[in-house]
């Protein structure tokens, strides 16, 4: 019994009908997500780009592998509707199935970048001292080689292949976040709700889980957005430069690579593929800044 | 009644700032008696929220020594800690920053009662959220609210319900209204005096603000640039105030009275940076009555006859 | 005394994410030449805003939907940026914040910042503006002007921020002050300081001020006529005297009666049952009525209008009028 008026049961029922009523945090951030034009343009652009990978054999009209000598450097047509390249494949197949790859890559850099930089950061911004010092030291000594110019030294040594690109980007990627986590750490450290937890004999790792990660959850989203594009194209870029993903795959980056040789015979192989890119970055771009103002309206304003 | 429950000895806490040392506790020593509230006044930067933390230890401190109910528990480590956090709880000044905006009241309120084990299973955990939302003033519908959603006043009341969740001897009560208007704040305080009472808690109140010491309080410390320059009981020390600073500080507050007002300029100057304080009385730039020995040697807290203690060479 | 501020019937609203929210919704307000006029009441109420609208400097978001601000005679609500910037903020009145730090620049001495002040205020020579702001630091008690001068604002404690502001402010001579809660983050002896610099000041400028804060005792020391300000709407105006010893209004009773003197116990504080209404749909009639003890079918109803029920005493309720 709980008071006079009202039984336990009642009120576990009342709760339940109040929760189901209440509109919930996320979707405040939708309703303010929505509102915001470019935001929704981005989150458009990448649902056709994730569509396209999910259903790249039923929407490619031919088979990206499939050469044939007779349908060289064909200008885009009905049948070929962004041409055909050196070897008669299809480009507008290619980049179809270009975007599987892309998003698979990307996936996986920002996984591995960011579990690796959001757990330092924590550390780094909640301990602080002697930990603090030797990631950020780290941090500063990555940062000061240029990303490509590490990554390609990486991948040299590694040997090409997916993976590889993975380990080479991720391995300088996740200092943004680390470096962005840890300061917010460091605002949330100073909160009263942290101290208020230690006072009611919270542990430092329960403080992390419980209190610090999911204050600093929504910042990593957008970083996450906004990171992704950095990923893809450094690793268009690695395959460009041929320590990347390895021809025939089909890959934007290598595509452009193939069609550079015949830019002015077949402009359209390197253009398409470069304007695949741009469009993915921008709407990756454009979702991140959408979020970071629906999660902060502060920010927002002027 | 007249048992100590919190004694603290030559308390020291002292931060190494790029300036020098700051000495932002220096040797305070008092004593908490079970029941009563022991209000502690001073202005920003007297060390007033520092010294709280210490004694709680939430701060490490640099020297000296606090007593809980008779153990000392200057050094003893956080695992060791616990049993004595289920034992004293502070509800902080601002309720905004004091409440995880990430979690709704129930799980607030929860998480004290499953670190220290007092409630497993959802039900009793509900049982007794709901019993303690009503002692606040709150109704069991609150248990899903974010804290966003809830007014200043109803915040603080959540604030105050996670401190009482263990069932704590202490409460620490840190400027537990300031960021409230005046009439919620004068919820709160009936509100935390009926609980006392309730439950024969005692309380540890700081505040800048000096009415409300004086409102709520059994004895009260003044603490300056990180002393304690006066103790003594309610009644002695504001009707009888020893210490020039006291009496300067008393004499500043503003009386909502309009045939009463502040004649002249009680405390002239500055309070001086707790990096390289004065020497001697750290009072003594400020001080009408300085004498030379002011300025050369540290007078130390001297009981005087009424029972109080004092901090001044005009006394000793 | 002439009156020099009036606002009459003003109507401020908000645009917000959760709709329009009605801040200020008919407030009627006289100042008179030379008296501090005390706007008070809780979080919210609409007394900051009313500040804000007096020097057009309300957001984006803001609508003045109706009313008049009369400055000397000229509708201040009828001029554009470029006029007020101009003639009127600083020059005419001039506004000090809650957070010094926040109004002085971090980054310029406070002397170029003063003498900035006064480059946009007036056409003195290099040297005469160097004795007038020396004169003027030294009016508000500030000890070694001439290092101060020298000095960025972080070297500064907050009180002494708080009366460069007003130094600075009173350097370009205006007739008018509005003070947004300008010792609220202050300590009590610092306070008592700056409390002192401005009743100085009011006895050798004659300046006006208004007043906003929510700090009664801070009213009774140094302001004259006090208006009392609940959810958008003022429900009192009287002589300091009159509000302290005769309040009229239920609201202003017991917002004197929780404030903590000197000799209150707990047990008497005065409680206001509910909380201070959210502005998106703000109660009918008057919006005190569901947190006010004698309300009844009319509060309910009608909104009260003001109404002088001694000399210079206005409020406004229903339960307070005789037919």
């Amino acid at each position: 019994m709980i008071s006079e008026d009202i039984s336990y049961e009642q009120l576990k029922e009342e709760i339940r009908k109040l929760k189901r009523k209440r509109s919930s945090q996320a979707n405040l951030v939708w309703k303010r997500f929505t509102k915001n034009k470019l935001a929704l343009i981005g989150f458009i652009m990448v649902s056709i780009i994730i569509f396209m990978a999910i259903f790249a054999p039923l929407i490619a009209p031919y088979d990206p592998y499939k050469t044939s000598p007779l349908e060289r450097f064909k200008p885009p047509s009905k049948e070929h509707l962004l041409g055909t390249d050196a070897l008669g494949r299809d480009v507008f197949s290619r980049l179809i199935y270009g975007s599987r790859i892309a998003l698979e890559i990307g996936i996986l850099i920002v996984l591995f970048e960011g579990i690796i930089g959001i757990s330092l950061g924590l550390v780094s911004g909640y301990f602080g001292g002697i930990v603090d010092k030797l990631i950020m030291w780290l941090v500063d000594v990555l940062r000061s080689f240029p990303i490509v110019v590490l990554a390609l030294a990486i991948a040299g040594v590694l040997g090409q292949g997916i993976l590889n690109v993975v380990i080479a980007l991720g391995t300088v990627g996740w200092t943004s976040y680390a470096r962005m986590v840890r300061s917010k750490v460091l605002t949330i450290k100073e909160l009263e709700y942290i101290e208020a937890a230690k006072s009611i004999g919270e542990s430092n790792l329960a403080i992390i889980f419980r209190h610090v990660l999911p204050n600093v959850l929504s910042t990593a989203i957008v970083m996450v957005c906004l990171m992704m594009p950095t990923a893809l194209i450094a690793s268009a870029t690695l395959s460009f430069l041929g320590l990347g993903v390895q021809p025939p795959t089909a890959d934007w980056g290598s595509i452009i690579a193939e069609g550079r040789r015949y830019l002015l015979k077949a402009p359209w192989i390197s253009t398409s593929a470069g304007f695949f890119i741009m469009f993915t970055v921008l709407g990756f771009n454009f979702i991140g800044d959408g979020l970071r103002d629906a999660l902060d309206p502060t920010s927002r304003r002027n | 009644m007249n048992k100590e429950l919190i004694k603290v000895e030559m308390l020291r806490k002292y931060y190494h700032s790029s300036k020098g040392l700051l000495k932002a506790v220096d040797s305070v020593s008092f004593k908490i008696y079970r029941g009563e509230t022991f209000g502690l006044v001073g202005e920003s930067g007297c060390g007033k929220s520092t010294l709280i933390r210490t004694v709680l230890r939430l701060l490490k401190p640099s020297d000296g020594k606090i007593v809980f109910d008779g153990i000392d528990i200057t050094h003893l480590h956080e695992k060791e800690l616990k049993s004595f956090r289920k034992r004293m709880g502070i509800v902080f000044q601002d309720p905004h920053s004091s409440l995880n905006p990430r979690m709704t009241v129930f799980d607030i309120l929860s998480r004290p009662l499953k670190i220290h084990k007092l409630a497993k299973k959802h039900d009793e955990l509900m049982l007794k959220i709901v019993e303690i939302l009503k002692l606040m003033g709150l109704q069991a519908e609150h248990m899903i609210r974010f804290p966003h959603e809830l007014s200043g006043g109803q915040k603080q009341r959540v604030a105050i319900a996670r401190a009482l969740m263990v069932e704590p001897e202490i409460l620490f009560l840190d400027e537990p209204t300031s960021a409230l208007d005046v009439s919620v704040q004068a919820k709160i305080l009936k509100l935390l005096d009926s609980v006392k009472k309730q439950k024969n808690l005692t309380y540890f109140y700081i505040s800048h603000d000096i009415n409300l010491i004086r409102v709520v309080s059994d004895r009260i410390a003044v603490m300056y640039l990180g002393k304690i320059v006066e103790i003594g009981d309610k009644e002695t020390i504001f009707h009888k105030p020893l210490h020039p600073y006291t009496n300067g500080l008393f004499k500043s507050v503003p009386v909502p009275d309009p045939d009463v007002k502040i004649d002249k300029v009680p405390l002239e100057g500055e309070v001086p940076s707790p990096v390289n304080p004065p020497e001697g009385c750290r009072f003594h730039p400020r001080c009408e009555f300085a004498k030379d020995i002011c300025i050369k040697e540290e007078p130390v807290l001297k009981e005087m006859e009424d029972g109080r203690m004092v901090a001044c060479h005009l006394y000793q | 005394m002439e009156t020099l501020l009036e606002i009459k019937d003003l109507k401020v609203s908000f645009d917000t994410e959760e709709g329009k929210v009605e801040a200020l919704d008919g407030v009627n307000l006289k100042v008179k030449e030379g008296e501090f006029h005390a706007l008070i009441g809780e979080t919210g109420c609409g007394k900051t805003v009313t500040g804000l609208t007096i020097l057009g400097l309300l957001d984006n978001n803001a609508k003045i939907e109706k009313g008049q601000v009369l400055y000397k005679g000229i509708d201040l609500l009828k001029l554009n940026e470029k006029q007020l910037q101009q003639q009127i903020r600083g020059k005419e009145i001039a506004m000090i914040f809650q957070d010094p730090s926040t109004s002085l620049d971090p980054i310029f001495t406070i002397k170029e910042q003063m003498f900035e002040a006064l480059d946009n205020n007036s056409d003195l020579t290099e040297e005469k503006k160097l004795n007038l702001i020396i004169e003027e630091l030294k009016k508000v008690k500030l000890p070694d002007v001439e290092e101060l001068l020298e000095k960025y604002p972080h070297q500064l404690s907050g009180g002494m921020k708080q009366r460069v502001m007003i130094a600075m402010m009173l350097s370009c001579r205006p007739s008018l002050l509005i003070a947004d809660e300008p010792t609220t983050a202050l300590d009590v002896s610092t306070q008592a300081q700056f409390l002192k610099v401005l009743e100085d000041l009011r006895k050798e400028t004659k300046i006006t001020a208004i007043y906003i804060t929510h700090n009664l005792a801070v009213v009774s020391e140094i302001c004259d006529t006090v208006s009392v300000m609940y959810a958008g709407r003022i429900v009192e105006t009287a002589s300091l005297r009159e509000i302290f010893k005769n309040p009229q209004h239920p609201y202003t009773y017991k917002l004197l009666h929780s404030v903590l003197g000197v000799e209150t116990k707990i047990e008497e504080l005065q409680e206001i049952p509910g909380s201070v209404p959210r502005l998106i749909n703000p109660p009918s009639g008057c919006r005190f009525h569901p947190r006010c003890e004698e309300a009844d079918e009319i509060c309910k109803i009608e909104v009260p209008r003001m109404v002088e029920i001694s000399s210079e005493h206005f409020v406004a309720c229903h339960k307070r009028v005789i037919e």
